[in-house]
């Protein structure tokens, strides 16, 4: 039994086998067999060389004519290297003689391979021989793990997937029902995989050093994603002490959303506050709506523009939104434009940007490629008219960029119009409130957007300079600093004086122990990832406004992140006594 | 019997993955053993993974030994193979 610990992002336990997720470099653990188990586990490798060279062929075989010749050519040597008498030997002998699995003995031999050129030959000459040999060792690998190596789409079971990083496109299609937990080694509290495993209800830890080096695939695995615990090969007593916790959570949850589904989130003192959910697809409209949400606050949709190979198509946004607009009926839906950089999108003519958080992203690339902009707009001013859609545009940072995006969303209606389309004439138009300068100046853009949205994920990184996924400076990254109580006072109050409705959608929002604060500088409406509803709203019932605001006062004026943040969790569990 | 050849590498990426193979493919024909030796250090030429091994760059100087009843034979064409440039055009 090992425990490692790391940041609990998303709650609940996951007790299964471990699925390792590897990139490029599988990693293999030493692992030893009986002694009479050598001959059988060197036929094992006997038998995946074969698959791996079969498995190859048919890739050759697919390959059209058209197609390069020299990577024909290279597939062809690969399959030579599978084939090579001297590398079976050998990786055979390392089988028979050490006692190794087959999966040790293929990497290892090959990695000793690849030590020894890289520490002799020289440097820009060897490289493509390494690449070589690490294709051959994947290969084999793939041929010997078989199924245990797929892909988060296909699990053929359920496990807890290990990996050093989840990029959005490869969480974009697992598949919920088979993945029981996400751990990686990358990534603080508002990372990518902390957004998305939290918005699925899935448990989960990052920051877990080393842990996709250290589990092998197959191991036994309980994570926690309260505490960020996570404990390889648990003992038995462990074991049932984690089971039992875990059946407990499921209850907890379900009766606290049972409980709360149809009570509507009023405070004590009966103010009225809004719920919301952000939603990634439509497909996660009716659990939201099942745990309590009163529509949706923000549908990010750079998944639509992740899944495509290319720039989605009008028919491809249209259908996510009529999809989304026939189960939400006349409740709200809040549609986020194109909120991705030009280093997560594959866009002809950008060219790698330095630093991508400060580069051309989200509306910035809509006005470089108005295209790919317009298409989203026809779509969602088309559809805006079946129900009640309201448009917000991310990363706006001057009163001129909100002008030209008004602009752009007349032409596109203009447009429409000239197709005999009938666009909403009356769509709201809302932005996020993220950079700093539309913070700091929110009343110069009240005359000219219906509603305010807070990002406070974006807000938070670019007004404390801290970059949330770099594990150094990930702590640094404080809700609780006095510079985000004060920004956040100030945008609700020009909010309530210029009559335009203010919501936050960020994680802080979802985060139980700022219910309360945010309850008490005036925030009407929440939208959160809709596991966490069913806690946010047993808050804003427990509370009076006077408390509220009590608690806002006291927050402020302590004027320290640390001691701020120790304060509003001790207020938050006299309300919630096991709140994490 | 035993022959032996002495050759350069000529190909502008050195004797990467496609040479090697098109070179154990090659020698592979051949009854005789084949070793190709670098600075002292001996490489089995039928075995691809072993010729990458050999890291050679553009210039290497390599000698080709053959043993066995066809060595003369095996020597004399390997030896015309490699400075063929492997058989390949040179736009790899």
């Amino acid at each position: 039994m090992e425990i490692r610990k790391g940041i609990g992002v998303s709650p609940g336990y996951a007790i299964g086998e471990a699925f390792v997720l590897t990139d490029e470099a599988f990693v293999i653990p030493r692992k030893e067999v009986a002694a009479k188990e050598v001959d059988a586990e060197a036929a094992r490798f006997e038998a995946a060389a074969q698959k791996a060279i079969a498995d190859l062929g048919a890739q050759l075989s697919k390959m059209s004519k058209r197609v390069d010749r020299n990577l024909a050519r290279i597939l062809q040597a690969h399959i030579g290297l599978l084939g090579d008498e001297k590398l079976r030997a050998e990786i055979s002998e390392d089988i028979r003689r050490n006692r190794h699995s087959a999966e040790y003995a293929v990497s290892r031999t090959l990695k000793r391979k690849m030590k020894v050129l890289s520490d002799d030959g020289p440097v820009a000459w060897v490289q493509p021989i390494l690449q070589d040999l690490a294709e051959t060792e994947r290969a084999l690998l793939r041929a010997l793990l078989g199924d245990r190596r797929e892909d988060l789409a296909h699990l053929a079971r359920e496990y807890v997937v290990v990996a050093h990083d989840l990029s959005p496109a490869r969480t974009l299609n697992l598949d919920r029902k088979k993945v029981l937990g996400l751990v990686t080694e990358i990534g603080g509290s508002t990372s990518h995989t902390a957004i998305v495993a939290s918005s699925l209800g899935i448990p989960a830890a990052v920051g877990v050093e080393g842990v996709s080096r250290d589990v092998t695939t197959g191991d036994r695995l309980i994570l926690d994603g309260s505490s960020g615990t996570i404990i390889v090969d648990p003992d038995v007593a462990t074991l049932k002490r984690y089971q039992a916790m875990g059946r407990n959570f499921s209850v907890m949850g379900r009766k606290l959303s049972s409980e709360l589904r149809d009570l509507p989130a009023v405070t004590r003192d009966g103010t009225r506050v809004e719920l919301l959910a952000n939603i990634e697809s439509p497909e996660d409209i009716p659990a939201a709506l099942e745990i309590g949400a009163e529509g949706v606050g923000l549908y990010r949709t750079e998944f639509l523009f992740l899944a495509s190979q290319g720039p989605p198509t009008e028919k491809m946004h249209l259908d996510a939104y009529r999809k989304a607009v026939s189960l939400l009926g006349r409740r709200r839906l809040i549609i986020r434009t194109l909120d991705l950089g030009a280093d997560k999108l594959p866009v002809e003519g950008f060219v790698a940007e330095p630093n991508p958080q400060l580069g051309t992203r989200a509306i910035r690339l809509c006005f470089a490629r108005p295209d790919l902009f317009k298409t989203q707009l026809r779509a969602i001013l088309k559809v805006a008219s079946l129900g009640n859609v309201q448009l917000m545009i991310p990363m706006i940072s001057s009163v001129d960029e909100l002008l030209r995006v008004r602009e752009i969303i007349d032409s596109v209606r203009r447009d429409l119009r000239r197709e005999h389309e009938e666009p909403a004439e009356a769509a709201q138009v809302g932005i996020m409130v993220e950079v700093p300068s539309t913070a700091m100046t929110l009343d110069l853009f009240a005359p000219h957007a219906d509603f305010f949205s807070v990002g406070t994920n974006d807000l938070i990184a670019y007004t404390l300079a801290i970059d949330r996924t770099n594990e150094r400076v990930a702590s640094l990254y404080q809700p609780s600093h006095p510079a985000i109580l004060r920004m956040l006072a100030n945008i609700i109050e020009i909010g309530r004086r210029s009559g335009r409705p203010v919501s936050v959608c960020g994680e802080m929002s979802a985060d139980v122990f700022y219910t309360a604060l945010l309850l008490g500088l005036g925030l009407r409406t929440f939208s959160v990832a809709p596991p966490v509803l069913p806690e946010i709203k047993k808050i804003i019932r427990s509370v009076t406004i006077k408390d509220a605001q009590e608690i806002a006062a006291e927050a402020i004026r302590l004027g320290d992140a640390r001691r701020t943040f120790d304060y509003l969790k001790a207020e938050t569990r006299k309300i919630l006594p096991d709140a994490t | 019997m035993t022959s032996e050849r002495h050759v350069t590498i000529l190909n502008r990426k050195g004797l990467h993955v496609r040479p090697a193979a098109a070179f154990a493919k090659e020698a592979a024909r051949f009854k005789s053993k084949i070793r190709i030796v670098r600075d002292g250090r001996s490489f089995d030429g039928k075995s691809s993974l072993d010729l990458l091994m050999i890291a050679a760059v553009p210039g290497t100087r390599l000698i080709i030994q053959a043993e066995g009843e066809d060595a003369v034979e095996a020597a004399e064409a390997l030896a015309r193979f490699v400075d063929s440039r492997f058989g390949m055009e040179e736009a790899d």
